[in-house]
């Protein structure tokens, strides 16, 4: 047992050390790999540079000999085309000025249009509104002396019938109180009657009266059997 | 024998029913005397009646041939009295004035003469009524006073005066 375990370790190191082997190759080739390319780049970057300024320089010649050509050019013509740019500006100038009369003559009438067409409608808005004002007024009167003859009916109906009833309750207090007077005046007279009476009718009268009283029952068959 | 009130003085003389009452208890009292009566009859009879109705009462006895001293022929006598005062009538007269003597005496003889003799009144008396009078007779019943004429007169309520 003892010797498979020895034997074990034995080839654990040896392939442990193999892999250590193999790692440190690779990390070497990797390494100059790198500086071959870090050289290729340098070459290659500077040629480029050199190449560009070369092509730089040869634009800024041609540049140069274009410019200096334009310049004699210039030279030549330059009154020329003062001339024809202080026509152009001439012409400009009156065109403009044309072009602003007309414009102006345009605004003008345009503008008169529009006054007109505004004055034109604003007083059509004022015999509108005049118009609608009036009808509205001329309705508004109307309802108002509806209403005030409405109001002036039922005023007039309400007052009757107050006073008809008021004339109604004075009558009825009239009648009352002519009761109330015609009694006491009834109630009076038959106090002051039966006191005379009392006072006038002598025992005489007042046999005779009896006899009467007898006859007259005698009369209705008052005793009759 | 058959016999009238107005043969009977003792009953003519009456006029109202208070005189038929004070007679009813006269002639009680002489029932209660019967039996008791001797020879001193007269006296005991003149005791219990007045005068006038004494002398009715002897004429009726003459008239009647009965004996004033008999107790059978008082008694006779009185219970012939009460039979007929059961016939009376009354006529109730209610008077404003309290009625003289001789106002009774006129009204008594209208009755007899105009009604008949049985009818005694029956007075009343109601200051009230003023004049005239009230009439009740045989259930039925008359207002004749001043008063009620006057009432339908002014045709108001009573209770106003």
């Amino acid at each position: 047992m003892e010797i498979i375990n020895i034997f074990l370790i034995f080839v654990s190191l040896a392939l442990l050390i193999g892999l250590m082997s193999v790692l440190y190759f690779y990390l070497k080739l990797f390494k100059k790999l790198a500086a071959q390319e870090k050289e290729l780049k340098k070459h290659y970057l500077k040629k480029a540079i050199t190449e560009a300024s070369e092509i730089v320089e040869e634009a800024g010649q041609e540049a140069l000999d274009i410019l200096s050509a334009s310049n004699s050019v210039n030279q030549k013509d330059q009154s020329v085309l003062d001339e024809v740019v202080k026509q152009i500006a001439q012409d400009q100038s009156s065109f403009l000025k044309a072009s602003v009369d007309q414009l102006m003559q345009e605004f003008r009438a345009e503008l008169q249009q529009v006054k007109n067409y505004n004055i034109k409608t604003l007083t059509n808005v004022s015999k509108d509104i005049e118009s609608n004002t009036s009808s509205q007024l001329t309705g508004y009167v109307k309802a108002l002396e509806e209403e005030t003859v409405e109001s002036e009916k039922t005023i007039n109906k309400k007052i009757d019938a107050s006073y008809k009833m008021v004339q109604d309750e004075v009558i009825e207090y009239k009648n009352e109180q002519l009761k109330k007077i015609d009694a006491n005046i009834e109630s009076l007279l038959k106090k002051i009657s039966i006191e005379v009476l009392e006072r006038t009718i002598t025992p005489q009268d007042h046999k005779d009266i009896i006899l009467k009283m007898l006859e007259e029952a005698k009369s209705e068959s008052l005793f009759a059997n | 024998m058959e016999i009238s009130n107005n043969q009977l003085k003792i009953l003519s003389a009456l006029i109202t029913k208070t005189d038929l009452f004070d007679l009813e208890e006269k002639i009680e009292i002489l029932t209660s005397l019967l039996g008791k009566i001797d020879t001193n009859y007269e006296a005991q009879i003149k005791a219990v009646l007045d005068n006038d109705s004494y002398d009715a009462l002897t004429k009726d006895f003459q008239d009647l041939n009965l004996k004033l001293n008999s107790s059978t022929d008082l008694e006779k006598y009185l219970n012939l009295i009460k039979e007929k005062v059961q016939s009376f009538k009354f006529l109730k007269l209610t008077l404003a004035i309290n009625a003289s003597e001789e106002l009774v005496e006129t009204i008594s003889y209208w009755i007899t003469k105009n009604i008949g003799q049985m009818v005694l009144i029956d007075l009343n008396f109601d200051k009230s009524i003023i004049a005239g009078g009230l009439i009740e007779y045989e259930g039925k019943y008359k207002d004749f006073s001043i008063k009620s004429k006057l009432e339908k007169y002014f045709k108001i309520n009573p209770a106003l005066i």
